[in-house]
């Protein structure tokens, strides 16, 4: 008896001590390589930080970004882009919805709409540019069909080159968007849905009343991904599309972070930067988690 | 009307939508194509048309001048070897986090997989900074480490999350018998819970493939660049010959195209199958 658990006693020893092993890999790794950077950008955004070192100098960063009028910019610039997310989860809802109906071929659709995921930012962004250039596409279908007045030189212009990055995220981010709703509308009954046709309900009004509500939860992962992406996943659109230009008219937080610290060389002002868009990316997070948690709430 | 002609009607006007949307998904792909066959005085002159013959003089520049194929090969190590890491040890300690207790367990979890939400481009400097301090920029080993490192998180996540999933008493079964540790990780949770490791591998392989600011970064003359970047700066220095730049763009999406053609239904699954409900 006392040989048994002393036995198992030793093997609870080697348990713990291969448990240790397992975890210990991925703990070194990721502090080592995303909460030590964290930590070292936070401290540096208070430095001069530069090729030959880094002196303290309080809140100077900070003070020069919001003095120069940049911070705002590149928040302006921002926000610009999360206007587009309204319109990508609509549209994606719907699309969602009307595959859900499962129409003959809707399994063909379901794997075309999630192509544009496997094109690189890059790939994206050269192809609008293409599309989008003076004597591109667009502009000579528009000639072709005599419709002059829209032939615009779409990225000579801050506010139009936005719309053509804001398109490009749009259409990179679709699929994955309709798959993640279509998984989200799967596990709904489909009887639920015939007995509110009996009751009279419209096409519209089963997407409202019965689909929208089951989702939420659903909704609300998907927009905090999204609202991460579009905050940190611009890079690769604006550096083809515009390279942040013209001016600074279409520089992103995160194209700044990059311009700051690999073209200027101004470490301190990137770092100081880089600390903003982490604790935007933190506050958004945040408050997206507290307002659905209200919505659950209210709906039990 | 009737029902069944209006069920028809409906249908009818659903897949009408969903095909003109389907259009605008796959006719970048086919604009690529087109135009990668033709010079670019008859792109000019026609940049919508189908090409008038079978040119192939971009794809030879391409394979000449630019070393696409060192590009790919590169590509191909930097992917495979940080998935490889990345999968390896995740599964491991998914495995202990998910099967077994332990002190500080939660804390632990909560604390890695919270590192999910930090944007790369917040770490970029310092560890840019850091890596120069090893002599590693301009080598593979740098964006490997990078790479693996900063897809733990959700990989973590997404495997705990799955292998909870894998009944206990298949665990217990096996220890009576004299499993060990690591031969029931290797023996029961790998096989089970494949379908999890197949959709980050398929997710992460797309990702890494096309991911452009590590890479421009951490890779900085042109032989150590992967396809993405590479791409993206040597071809932007000749930005002027559109067809050249296509095809550069289309020969670069090639292996997750043909990764997506495979693998979609894996990932239609794997991500349906609880990921990411609430």
């Amino acid at each position: 008896m006392i040989k048994a658990i002393h036995r198992i006693k030793k093997f609870n020893k080697q348990d713990s001590f291969n448990i240790f092993i397992s975890i210990l890999p991925i703990i070194v790794l990721t502090f080592v390589i995303i909460l030590y950077p964290l930590i070292s950008v936070f401290y540096h955004g208070f430095t001069n930080w530069n090729l030959t070192g880094a002196q303290f100098n309080g809140l100077l960063n900070y003070k020069n970004l919001i003095n120069s009028g940049n911070l705002l910019l590149l928040l302006k610039n921002n926000f610009f882009l999360l206007f587009s997310i309204p319109i990508q989860i609509f549209l994606s809802l719907i699309i969602a919805y009307l595959i859900y109906q499962e129409v003959p071929s809707w399994q063909f659709f379901r794997i075309i709409f999630y192509l544009p995921a496997v094109f690189s930012s890059v790939v994206i962004g050269f192809l609008f540019r293409t599309f989008f250039s003076l004597n591109g596409p667009l502009n000579e279908v528009f000639r072709a069909t005599r419709l002059d007045l829209l032939v615009v030189n779409w990225l000579n212009k801050g506010s139009t080159a936005f719309i053509v990055v804001s398109i490009a995220l749009i259409w990179s981010q679709f699929g994955m968007a309709v798959l993640i709703f279509l998984s989200g509308m799967g596990p709904i009954e489909k009887s639920i849905l015939e007995s509110a046709e009996v009751d009279g309900a419209n096409f519209w009004g089963k997407f409202i009343h019965i689909i929208l509500p089951m989702i939420v939860s659903t909704i609300e992962f998907y927009l905090v991904t999204l609202v991460i992406i579009f905050f940190t996943a611009s890079f690769g659109f604006i550096y083809s599309i515009t390279s942040g230009g013209p001016g600074y008219s279409t520089t992103t937080l995160e194209y700044m972070i990059y311009t700051k610290a690999f073209k200027s060389i101004l470490f301190g002002q990137s770092s100081a930067l880089a600390t903003i868009l982490f604790f935007i990316v933190l506050v958004i997070v945040i408050v997206i988690l507290r307002i659905f948690k209200k919505l659950g709430n209210w709906e039990e | 009307m009737n029902l069944k002609s209006k069920k028809l009607r409906n249908n009818i006007i659903i897949i009408i939508i969903l095909s003109l949307i389907a259009l605008t998904m796959i006719y970048p792909l086919i604009f690529m194509i087109l135009n990668s066959f033709k010079s670019q005085s008859e792109y000019i002159l026609s940049p919508l048309a189908l090409p008038k013959s079978f040119f192939l003089a971009n794809y030879n520049t391409i394979y000449n001048s630019y070393k696409i194929l060192e590009l790919f090969t590169n590509s191909l190590i930097i992917v495979s070897a940080s998935i490889f890491i990345e999968l390896f040890l995740c599964s491991l300690g998914a495995y202990a986090f998910s099967k077994h207790n332990f002190k500080f367990k939660n804390l632990t979890f909560l604390l890695i997989i919270s590192l999910m939400i930090v944007p790369f481009q917040v770490l970029m400097l310092p560890l840019y900074v850091m890596f120069s301090k090893f002599q590693l920029i301009n080598t593979k080993i740098s964006l490997i480490i990078i790479y693996s490192a900063v897809l733990i998180p959700f990989a973590l996540y997404f495997l705990t999350k799955s292998f909870r999933s894998i009944p206990n008493e298949v665990l217990e079964a096996a220890k009576m018998e004299g499993a060990s540790y690591f031969g029931i990780y290797w023996a029961i949770i790998l096989p089970i819970g494949r379908m999890a490791i197949i959709t980050i591998f398929i997710l992460d392989f797309v990702w890494l493939w096309n991911e452009l600011v590590l890479s421009l970064i951490f890779l900085q003359s042109d032989e150590t660049k992967t396809m993405v970047s590479g791409v993206a700066t040597i071809l932007n220095r000749y930005l002027n010959n559109q067809p050249l730049l296509l095809t550069g763009l289309l020969l670069s999406s090639i292996p997750t195209i043909i990764i997506y053609s495979f693998a979609t239904k894996y990932l239609i699954k794997g991500i349906s199958s609880g990921a990411v409900k609430g």
